[in-house]
């Protein structure tokens, strides 16, 4: 990870001449315990990314162990939640004239080893966001409980129902983002409070294209996940049908809006 | 269509001061927050009309009877009730409304907060080098 201390506005940017700028985001809620594990590999699996750390109001040391490591640090003075933290990260990898972001979870979830391969469809040109598919080419369905997996098949489905499109692990959190898809992260469009597989179908209905590519997960190695127990993930998929309907119920997302 | 009944539907001079006297002392409650700014203005206007609306059904009692007829209901007390759960839906709709709306701006806020705070470490850390 270099540390660029010096912030040039995009328009200033020679569009060929310099190297992508590109940034990982990792939105940390009480990460103590686990960051410090992901972000060490970074430096070998993201050469020349650099890394900030969105410290969502956690009452730890998250952003101590971050800075530690050598990250930026965006600390947000209370808790906003998931969806707030990835767009706060968004909007520093705008404003700071990025030309991609990465969102890697805190809590080791997602492997780095694969942001080389999220990135590669935005550098040929083919996407402008692309998914981590945490079950990876050959041995779908090796991961996650069976209640995730019908889940996960489930808004599967209905995403190919509504725009033709397959993308087998819906719900992924482990994307990269093309400058070029920016503005839509960055708007009043993008679901903050419940980003989700609705926001796949909002970036199909802006035009933005996106892909996916098998990717490696882990299970946690500490801590609570978002979505545990029996009950919980049955709400969550009623409330993914709902939003879903809810962006078909809006006016297509563009960037006058 | 059932129609009020003279029975059903009467109302004496007492009850009509009872009611007169409580919606007045909800309206002058209501200005006193109003003007110590404790309810904002933009806020107030339903709590206003609720009020006005209380005495005017009270004091025109023939409209409220009218009303009941137009709705085929039998009792008064029907239509009264019926709108003051209607009302106090609408308030509850609009208190969502506005909890929504400030969620937003503060989580913008806090946002902005967080950035800036970011920028202006880095530039103080750069000043130090």
């Amino acid at each position: 990870m270099e540390d660029r201390t010096e912030h040039d506005p995009p328009a200033n940017q020679p569009a060929a001449a310099t190297p992508p700028r590109a940034l990982v985001v990792m939105p940390a809620f009480n990460e103590e315990k686990n960051l410090g594990k992901v972000l060490l590999p970074l430096k070998e699996t993201c050469p020349g990314f650099d890394c900030l750390v969105v410290n969502d109001g956690s009452t730890d040391r998250t952003a101590a162990v971050a800075r530690g490591s050598g990250a930026r640090v965006v600390t947000l003075p209370c808790n906003l939640g998931y969806g707030s933290a990835i767009k706060t990260g968004l909007l520093y990898a705008d404003r700071n004239g990025y030309d991609l972001a990465v969102l890697l979870d805190a809590d080791g979830q997602h492997d780095s080893v694969s942001i080389a391969d999220l990135v590669r469809p935005i550098a040929e040109g083919r996407a402008d966001v692309v998914l981590g598919n945490r079950y990876g080419a050959e041995d779908r369905g090796r991961n996650g409980s069976w209640l995730q997996r019908a889940g996960h098949g489930y808004l599967s489905a209905l995403l190919r129902l509504l725009t033709g499109q397959h993308i087998s692990d819906p719900m992924s959190g482990f994307q990269a983002i093309s400058r070029r898809a920016f503005w839509f992260y960055v708007s009043r469009n993008f679901p903050e409070d419940y980003p989700d597989a609705n926001v796949l179908l909002m970036l199909y209905r802006a035009g933005i294209r996106f892909v996916e590519v098998p990717a490696v997960f882990h299970a946690r190695s500490a801590g609570q996940s978002m979505h545990g127990g029996l009950c919980r993930p049955l709400l969550y998929f009623i409330r993914a049908t709902l939003a879903i309907l809810m962006v078909l119920l809006r006016p297509k997302p563009s960037k006058e809006s | 269509m059932p129609t009020p009944s003279a029975e059903v539907g009467r109302i004496t001079a007492h009850q009509q001061i009872a009611v007169v006297i409580l919606s007045l002392l909800l309206l002058i409650f209501i200005i006193y927050m109003v003007r110590r700014r404790s309810i904002r203005e933009e806020f107030s206007i339903l709590w206003l009309a609720a009020g006005i609306l209380a005495v005017a059904a009270t004091v025109f009692y023939g409209v409220t009877l009218a009303i009941t007829h137009l709705f085929g209901a039998v009792a008064p007390t029907t239509i009264v009730f019926l709108f003051g759960i209607l009302f106090l839906v609408v308030l509850n709709i609009q208190l969502t409304v506005v909890l929504s709306r400030q969620t937003t701006q503060i989580h913008r806020l806090t946002q902005e907060l967080g950035l800036l705070a970011e920028r202006l470490e880095r530039a103080e850390r750069k000043e130090e080098t």
